[in-house]
């Protein structure tokens, strides 16, 4: 009896913590606690911030140590210190590579084309969200320095995503490849032609860009660039490089081209973005 | 009871937004607090599981971009289901079982996650992707079982009839 009491509690708990999820999530998905929830977030993400710096900066130390210690046991010392040597040596090259690499990135921010003199905010990536769903990464300037949501990002080739979330110090950003992400664009740059518009939908980290709604009519060619289309009430300013054109085949029914779009950002070693200071018009 | 368990759900939280973020497989990021709700599940019981499971997911929501609330609906049923199934069984007491419990929980976890995300309008979330990230993580959980299951017990230790107590106090 005391058995099946407490079985019927756990039913009643686990009954009562589901009611509260699904309200949770039916409260979020109506938008009336977004705010509420974006600010916890925001808290959150503020506190845990700094120690996953802590942990980031932490791993190539102890490294380091760690290789440091076991040489220093070693019977052969002057190999010992040859490797030594050998090890500092590749850590400056490594170190100088690092350094040009990321020099060559910063001049490529400088004097953007397609920024047409709008007012931009540099930052730092700093972290990669943990999730196996969405792509998206953290970026070290937030509220604070003017950064807002809906902004969006680029690095030096072209667009690299728009902003998520915001708190004071950090902000999340969403990659043009995150399933999620749709971005309207232009694909017929051709003077005196009207514009030819599609969409670019995100397929993952990784993947190219699926591209909708092609005029089954139009030559496309291979690496040709699409640009954000800057519509009326959209999201994003016109003109900024989203990708070029990898592959064409004809679609189902022949109603569109399946296009796929190879991203001019090179999403997977960002470490200094662009956020733009435009907010879509209302 | 309650500050052992808040302690170790603010430590595994730290672990999978600060250490995680770093180990990536594949492509894939582990996810050691479902892993640690599976156990949690198996040696708390039921409802413990279930609490415990709600509160971890709640937590974890606020470091993702999914709709908020979904960790905590996925991580409450599994903490249940988990607490249900095992009742009866010697699971818990083989360092093999808890390994076991860690990566089934933890893969029906990520799946469950992509499930629901489907059914709010998310149908991306069911991806070719899923396949290696539901095994990713669950290796992974399998890995690490005996230590989650040994946090899980200091989370929540066996609450022992009066009876025993006293007659441990009196031996």
């Amino acid at each position: 009896m005391v058995i099946n009491r407490k079985r019927r509690n756990s039913r009643f708990t686990f009954i009562v913590l589901l009611l509260i999820s699904v309200t949770v999530i039916t409260v979020y998905y109506r938008g009336h606690a977004r705010t509420l929830v974006s600010d916890a977030k925001g808290i959150a993400n503020d506190i845990v911030d700094p120690i996953g710096h802590v942990v980031a900066a932490a791993a190539h130390p102890v490294e380091h140590f760690l290789q440091g210690a076991t040489d220093y046991g070693s019977l052969l010392k002057a190999n010992a210190r040859l490797r030594a040597e050998n090890r500092q040596l590749q850590a400056e090259l490594g170190t100088a590579t690092r350094a040009e690499n990321e020099l060559n990135q910063l001049k490529q921010q400088d004097g953007l084309p397609y920024l047409q003199g709008m007012s931009t905010v540099s930052a730092d990536v700093i972290d990669t969200t943990p999730s196996n769903f969405e792509a998206s990464v953290a970026i070290d300037k937030g509220s604070s320095s003017g950064v807002a949501s809906g902004m969006p990002v680029v690095s030096g080739g072209g667009l690299v995503g728009t902003v998520v979330e915001t708190s004071s110090s950090y902000s999340i950003v969403q990659l043009i490849s995150s399933p999620t992400s749709r971005i309207a664009v232009r694909y017929d740059t051709s003077a005196g032609q009207p514009a030819l518009i599609g969409v670019a939908d995100g397929e993952g980290e990784g993947n190219f860009l699926k591209v909708e709604y092609v005029d089954p009519h139009h030559h496309l060619a291979m690496h040709e660039l699409m640009f954000t289309s800057g519509l009326a009430g959209g999201t994003l300013p016109p003109d900024i490089p989203v990708g070029e054109v990898a592959s064409i085949s004809a679609g189902a029914g022949g109603l569109q081209q399946d296009v796929s779009l190879s991203p001019v950002a090179d999403l997977s070693q960002l470490q200094f973005v662009r956020v733009v200071e435009w907010e879509p018009s209302t | 009871m309650r500050l052992r368990a808040a302690v170790g759900l603010v430590a595994i939280l730290l672990v999978q937004e600060t250490v995680v973020p770093q180990v990536r497989i594949a492509g894939v990021f582990p996810d050691v607090v479902a892993g640690l709700v599976s156990v949690a599940g198996l040696v708390g019981g039921a409802e413990r599981g279930a609490i415990l499971g709600f509160l971890a997911g709640l937590g974890e929501d606020l470091f993702l971009q999914e709709p908020f609330g979904m960790s905590a609906l996925v991580y409450t049923c599994i903490g249940f289901a988990v607490g249900s199934l095992a009742v009866g069984t010697s699971l818990s007491s083989s360092r093999l079982g808890t390994s076991l419990v860690a990566a089934a929980g933890s893969a029906m976890a990520v799946a469950g996650y992509a499930l629901v995300g489907a059914l709010l309008d998310r149908p991306e979330m069911l991806t070719s992707r899923l396949g290696p990230s539901v095994g990713i993580v669950a290796l992974v959980n399998f890995i690490f079982g005996v230590p989650l299951t040994r946090m899980a017990r200091w989370m929540m230790p066996v609450r022992r009839p009066v009876s025993s107590r006293r007659r441990a106090l009196q031996r």
